[in-house]
């Protein structure tokens, strides 16, 4: 503030001065003092409205290097974001800082530039979990479809770590999306058997595969014709449907996904017995296989749950 | 601390500007020797002080000092060096700074080098250009201040328009605020010129260079932004008849009727009136361009401040200076004397339809850019004035300018001197005439293109003559300023050229391409060989490589880029120039087929002859300059003869 005050003093007098200077030796002889105080008082009331004399000067290099020295978590996400760049700014050979950019985008929704902030990381260094990262990020752009780009990345990082259990999942997603359920299931329960039994990841995936693969399958335009009949019944059409699947299980051609299908639409009905029935039934068609008897056991737990609260 | 010392020393500019206009004023009045060098000195302290400001400005960007409100506002640390220094003019605050050093550099240079051999003249005009620096310093002071502060400082800037990042238009402010400043000279001296009560002849020789300078900058400085315009804005145009782009040729057509009304008023003391309401006039009409640009009553890609209560300011500058100097015109003009008069068929007549003809053209153009905005005021909304009204109606009188053109350097002053010598040259010059006129009906081009062209044809064939005939002047001074009017005439042939080629332009073709596809124009079959990702400092890009094949093989890359601090996305066209013309490709959106496949959406057009707009643009900067550099020169003989 004192140094401020010095330049702005030596600054004026020697502008002042400069200007007035012809007038230094003419009469009167107050003239010149006059001038220059005249002068330096205009510019310093001009000067004064609006200034902040008191407020720092924070030129980026300053602002960084405070960035730098603080505590990482005591930093707001903006702040974080911004810490990371200037890692990367330093050094923009830092992969993991990439990748740690990309992930604080992602999660602010800027995909695209997380997209490139995850493809610099792969650029430096090959990571299953940044490919897979990656692909999450094209899903998120794409609204939720597993684009190519995405399949690529996710079949790239379950190449390079087998036990990530991400890209088998959204890989699955993939075969389902295209409408090969089939393929989806098989990727899914081989993916939910793989996973060890502490992984949090199980059940999170097992929930989603049974969400995903129980959805009913059904043609929305002929729904929309049937239901603008005047004989449109709907809880005749569930019954109905209930019943093909009865026949498909009774019959043994009933896939997984029949099974799961068949046990939600009982469970949403209310039937619990009806329910564990057909979990039953499920749990007998599939024992040999881990994947789909996890997923089992989860809705089994869960037909229990609602049971306890029935009663 | 930067921002504060720049601050105070913008306000020393302003306390020095003050001194400025009253020591001039005394100095004029009185005759003191010591209040001149007052305000000459202030003048150079003035400018001293805003040349360091803005040297202030352009650290505080280089430092990415984000407590600034304006580095914040228009700058971003991933930003290139040559942008940072760009953006310190590419906001409102910034620019209005370079306008003001600008303003500020053209006091000291009058109070150096004007007028040496009429001191009074020359100190009224000081003082009046210390009275413009007043206005528009505190202006830049008191409501438009670039050294304004953050309490709260933000992480990161909000960046630079990208549109605006770019080389054409990081130069093209600074050309044009020096031919919108340069006016100001005129101005003064005009103003002077009513106040001392001297006579048309005088004011004329002493605006005369002032203005050929300023609207030489002034040409440079438009034909800059519309090469940015036809690359940057995506599409191929040059000309949108924007508002500001309007505000931009109105004082460009002004100034040049100005310069030469102003070589009658010197030569024979005609249109003295006419010649010092003109200077006046083409400052006013600048700060008119300022006002349209900066006060937010219109929409533009120009437009960079939407602030009425700046607006507001302005406006009362545009007052003062379009009252304070018509009043004292209507009160003095009387003064300048009514010259020596001239014969229906000389020199002077041909100089008074052209300055007709302009300013008609700049009065169609005013009316056509303001109608919007006075319907708007008497609350008719949605009212909008289009291309179409102003081709129609500037195209006729620039049609009869073209004419005309190449007649008047060969008449006499003053006495008539159409002679049968003339009658059968001009003659003559209707068989380049017709043939121009074969040529833009052999490329399709509409009726109004064609008679355009033949138009051109006529003038370039007289222009040509013009340099043939007065090949034998002598003296450097002499040859400079001949060489410059025939290259300002040639370069507005070439302009018009150039305009007529580009309105043939065939329809753009645009369709969505994915990698291995083609596009087929007449002549052109490109292919998108591929797309790649092209990421710069500060934006995110896709480049396409497309292969043009027509005889032979060559490529274009256009990008489509994103700024993420901006959060813009911008097209970078490609271009192949030949001298047949542009072909012109820009790269859109990327689409998913329902086969997955991504195709990009390839904007292909091919645009005539373009080269003669930037021929012609050079043509008339270099003609100007050497007019210039004629004047210059022939001041200086006349000072060794005095």
């Amino acid at each position: 503030m004192i140094l401020l005050a010095i330049i702005l003093a030596v600054t004026a007098f020697v502008f002042a001065g400069f200007a007035v200077w012809p007038s230094a030796r003419l009469q009167p002889r107050w003239l010149a003092p006059s001038l220059l105080a005249g002068l330096a008082s205009v510019a310093g009331a001009t000067y004064f409205t609006g200034a902040q004399p008191q407020a720092p000067g924070v030129p980026y290099q300053q602002a960084a290097a405070e960035r730098m020295a603080a505590n990482p978590d005591a930093l707001g996400p903006a702040a974080q974001m911004e810490r990371l760049r200037d890692i990367l700014r330093a050094d923009e050979t830092d992969a993991v800082a990439w990748a740690q950019l990309g992930r604080m985008l992602a999660r602010s929704e800027r995909e695209l530039e997380a997209i490139n902030a995850f493809q610099r990381s792969l650029r430096l260094e090959l990571n299953a979990r940044t490919l897979s990262d990656l692909g999450q990020t094209f899903i998120n752009l794409n609204d939720g479809q597993v684009t190519d780009e995405a399949r690529a990345a996710f079949e790239e990082a379950q190449r390079m770590d087998p036990a990530l259990p991400e890209p088998g999942f959204f890989l699955g997603l993939q075969a389902f999306q295209s409408g090969d359920i089939d393929a989806a299931e098989t990727i899914w329960l081989d993916l939910i058997a793989r996973l060890d039994d502490r992984d949090p990841y199980k059940i999170l995936i097992s929930e989603q595969v049974f969400q995903l693969l129980s959805q009913p399958q059904v043609n929305a335009g002929a729904v929309e014709a049937a239901a603008a009949s005047e004989d449109f019944d709907p809880r005749q059409r569930i019954a109905d449907m209930v019943q093909r699947l009865e026949a498909r299980v009774a019959d043994g051609d009933a896939g997984f996904a029949d099974h799961l299908r068949l046990i939600r639409v009982r469970g949403m009905l209310g039937d619990n017995e009806g329910g564990m029935d057909a979990l039953q039934a499920a749990r007998d068609r599939f024992a040999e296989s881990e994947g789909a008897m996890t997923i089992l056991d989860l809705l089994a737990a869960a037909l229990q749950t609602d049971e306890g609260q029935g009663e | 601390m930067i921002a504060e010392t720049g601050r105070f020393l913008v306000a020393l500019a302003f306390a020095l500007s003050i001194l400025q206009l009253l020591s001039g004023w005394r100095a004029a009045s009185i005759g003191s020797a010591p209040a001149m060098r007052i305000a000459a000195r202030s003048a150079y302290g003035a400018l001293a002080a805003a040349v360091i400001a803005f040297g202030l400005l352009i650290i505080l960007f280089l430092q990415s000092d984000f407590s600034v409100a304006y580095v914040a506002g228009h700058s971003h640390v991933d930003k290139p060096l040559f942008y940072k220094i760009a953006a310190a003019w590419g906001g409102h605050e910034g620019s209005m700074l370079l306008w003001c050093v600008m303003l500020v550099g053209v006091g000291a240079a009058l109070a150096r080098f004007a007028l040496r051999q009429d001191e009074q003249l020359k100190n009224r005009a000081v003082s009046i250009q210390g009275g413009l620096q007043i206005l528009f310093l505190g202006f830049l002071a008191f409501a438009s201040n670039p050294f304004d502060r953050l309490l709260d400082v933000p992480l990161q800037g909000a960046d630079l328009n990208p549109i605006l990042q770019d080389p054409a238009l990081a130069i093209h402010p600074p050309t044009l605020y020096i031919g919108y400043v340069g006016l100001s000279a005129a101005f003064s001296l005009a103003v002077a010129g009513l106040i001392e009560g001297r006579g048309g002849r005088a004011i004329a020789a002493a605006l005369r260079p002032w203005s050929l300078f300023a609207w030489t900058a002034l040409t440079a400085g438009i034909a800059l932004g519309a090469w940015w315009a036809y690359y940057e804005l995506g599409w191929g145009g040059w000309w949108f008849w924007d508002p500001v782009e309007n505000a931009s040729f109105m004082p460009w057509l002004v100034a040049a009727a100005l310069i030469h009304s102003a070589i009658a008023t010197e030569k024979s003391g005609n249109f003295a009136g006419w010649t010092a309401f003109l200077a006046i006039m083409a400052f006013t009409m600048s700060t008119m361009g300022a006002f349209l640009v900066r006060s937010g009553v219109l929409t533009s890609v120009h437009a960079f401040a939407l602030d009425p209560e700046r607006g507001l300011w302005i406006l009362g500058i545009m007052t003062i200076l379009a009252g304070g100097g018509l009043t004292l015109f209507a009160f003095r003009s009387g003064r300048l004397g009514h010259g020596d008069g001239f014969a229906l068929t000389s020199r002077e007549a041909f100089i008074g339809v052209n300055n007709l003809l302009l300013a008609a053209v700049a009065g169609t153009v005013l009316f056509g850019t303001l109608y919007p905005l006075v319907m708007t005021a008497f609350g008719v909304s949605g009212v909008s004035v289009g291309a179409a009204y102003f081709n129609a109606t500037a195209t006729p009188f620039l049609a009869a300018l073209l004419i005309l053109l190449p007649i008047a350097p060969f008449l006499p002053w003053k006495k008539d001197g159409f002679s049968r010598r003339l009658a059968l040259r001009s003659t003559l010059w209707i068989l380049p005439g017709v043939l121009a006129g074969l040529w833009a009906f052999l490329i399709e081009a509409s009726p109004v293109a064609i008679a355009a062209a033949a138009f051109a044809g006529w003038t370039l064939a007289g222009v040509a003559t013009d340099l043939w005939h007065h090949r034998v002047l002598q003296g450097a001074a002499a040859r400079f300023s001949l060489t410059g009017r025939v290259l300002a005439h040639a370069g507005v042939v070439a302009v018009a050229l150039g305009a007529v080629a580009d309105s043939t332009g065939r329809p753009e073709t645009v369709r969505a391409l994915a990698e291995g596809e083609q596009i087929e124009i007449p002549g052109f079959t490109l292919t998108l060989d591929g797309v790649r990702r092209a990421d710069g400092p500060n934006y995110l890009a896709d480049e396409a490589r497309i292969v043009v094949e027509n005889g032979r093989v060559s490529e274009l890359l256009p990008q489509r880029r994103y700024y993420a601090a901006a959060d813009t996305t911008t097209r970078e066209v490609a271009i192949r120039s030949g001298l047949g013309g542009d072909l012109y490709v820009s790269l859109g959106e990327p689409r998913a087929r329902d086969s997955g496949e991504i195709a990009y959406e390839v904007r292909v057009t091919f645009n005539p002859m373009v080269w003669l707009l930037g021929l012609g643009a050079i043509m008339i900067v270099l003609g100007g300059t050497s007019a210039s550099i004629g004047r210059a020169l022939s001041r200086r003989q006349k000072e060794r003869v005095s």
